[in-house]
């Protein structure tokens, strides 16, 4: 457990704090890292940070049932998650895909505004089709194996095995097509 | 998880963008927001509590007991617990507290002198009030999270878009619902600061529930008393205060006495504000 966890558990080690001081403390220490984690989900900060809005005030609906803060962590992280994809799928139109065809240089003027490999990079994630994009994120952001990502997208570890290849094949190309 | 080198980079690429598109992230406003909504929630479990307890009962209650009742900060205040220390005023010496904000991890309190020797005393729940000759009126301080909208109703979804600056403010609150603007905001000085002052005048009825004028730290304030609301005279002044947009409010119902309307004006005057830990 981290220190900074280790504020909203009590001597016992369970959770048995107040739920609003423990929801505030969890707000301090995560609501910028999930209003990050949604952006890059749902494309603009305005929503995302409705959505991680609403994963807080879940989390307080149900302090009870919670038995750690690991838990507390794990549901605010899924529960953005669903937000975001639940976000996305009531939108009357998705994004359009702008990701140049493989091969085709940046423009002068967008390497001037992406200033560096890293961030053309983290443009070429969110450029991803959706459910590559999720899988991406889920794993390089959120650091969640392909077990857990199946789980939480409701897919099986095949098919994000194939999201993850196909998604790391296209940035591989990307990033060779720019050096 | 091993990384290779590329997918360290992916990683540290989507860590750096996350970074970015937060830098700017307003915090403090955020924070706010959760705190109304958590006081939502707080507030739909006591209605429902309240609503099995009022049918087992069948009590009447007027709607500003009901709502003193409900709305009572049992769980809001971050940190301190506002209390009367005395019963007798003297100058210079706050003997009631209320949070009026919370943000970065700073709590601003107000303090004001009640003199609760006076017929009619002052009471206590989220703000102070007082009764008299069956007249209602009240004071308070406060940095609203969300404004009065549609009927201004308790069941109405309020505003959350709350001007950040004290004209923006004091905007939004010459057009609250069913207000009539008496005096329209105007440049003044409040307590030693510069500030906007406007008075209105609202029809607070909801039938037997609540007009809010605004969500606060402590929960909803209301200014709805009595079987028949009367009509109520808002007096806001809008100021900054330690760099915090707060509202002073002052409210008495249509013909409360001159001796509740001075008690009220001179008890808001003896303001003063720290931040509390």
């Amino acid at each position: 457990m981290s220190d900074a966890l280790s504020d909203v558990v009590s001597s016992r080690g369970d959770i048995r704090v107040p739920a609003r001081a423990g929801v505030t403390k969890l707000f301090e220490l995560h609501y910028r890292r999930l209003v990050g984690l949604a952006v890059m989900l749902v494309d603009d900060r305005e929503t995302a940070e409705d959505v991680v809005q609403e994963a807080f005030e879940g989390l307080y609906r149900r302090w009870r049932r919670l038995r750690n803060p690991h838990d507390a962590a794990a549901y605010l992280n899924r529960s953005v998650v669903n937000g975001s994809r639940s976000r996305l799928r009531h939108r009357a139109t998705e994004r359009a895909h702008l990701l140049p065809a493989v091969g085709q240089s940046p423009s002068a003027e967008a390497t001037g505004v992406a200033h560096d490999a890293e961030h053309a990079l983290a443009d070429a994630v969110l450029a991803l089709p959706r459910r590559q994009r999720e899988v991406v994120v889920l794993r390089y952001y959120l650091d969640l194996s392909e077990e857990q990502i199946a789980e939480w997208l409701g897919v099986s570890p095949g098919s994000v095995k194939q999201h993850a290849h196909r998604a790391t094949a296209t940035l591989q190309e990307r990033m060779e097509s720019w050096s | 998880m091993v990384m290779n080198e590329f997918e360290s980079t992916l990683a540290s690429a989507l860590q750096a963008e996350a970074d970015r598109t937060t830098l700017h992230l307003d915090t403090a406003d955020a924070a706010n927001l959760l705190e109304a909504g958590l006081d939502r929630i707080d507030r739909d479990r006591r209605h429902r509590t309240w609503a099995a307890v009022l049918a087992a009962a069948a009590a009447v209650l007027v709607a500003g007991a009901v709502y003193i009742n409900t709305d009572s900060p049992t769980s809001v205040q971050p940190a301190g617990t506002p209390s009367t220390t005395s019963t007798s005023p003297s100058a210079g010496t706050p003997n009631y507290q209320m949070p009026v904000s919370y943000a970065k991890g700073v709590l601003l309190q107000a303090g004001v002198t009640l003199d609760l020797t006076l017929d009619g005393a002052w009471r206590i729940d989220n703000y102070p009030w007082l009764h008299d000759a069956g007249k209602y009126g009240g004071l308070a301080v406060y940095r609203p999270s969300a404004l009065a909208a549609g009927t201004g109703c308790l069941t109405d979804r309020p505003n959350t878009n709350v001007g950040r600056t004290p004209q923006l403010l004091a905007q939004q609150l010459a057009r609250l619902p069913r207000s009539t603007l008496l005096q329209p905001p105007t440049p003044t000085q409040k307590l030693g600061r510069q500030a906007i002052h406007l008075q209105l005048r609202i029809n607070p009825n909801c039938g037997t529930g609540v007009y809010r004028v605004a969500q606060t730290l402590l929960g909803g304030h209301g200014i709805s008393y009595g079987r028949a609301s009367a009509h109520v005279v808002i007096d806001f002044w809008v100021e900054n205060v330690r760099g915090v947009p707060l509202v002073i409010e002052t409210w008495h119902q249509d013909g409360a006495s001159s001796h509740m309307v001075n008690e009220i004006a001179r008890a808001v005057n003896t303001l003063t504000f720290t931040n509390g830990g």
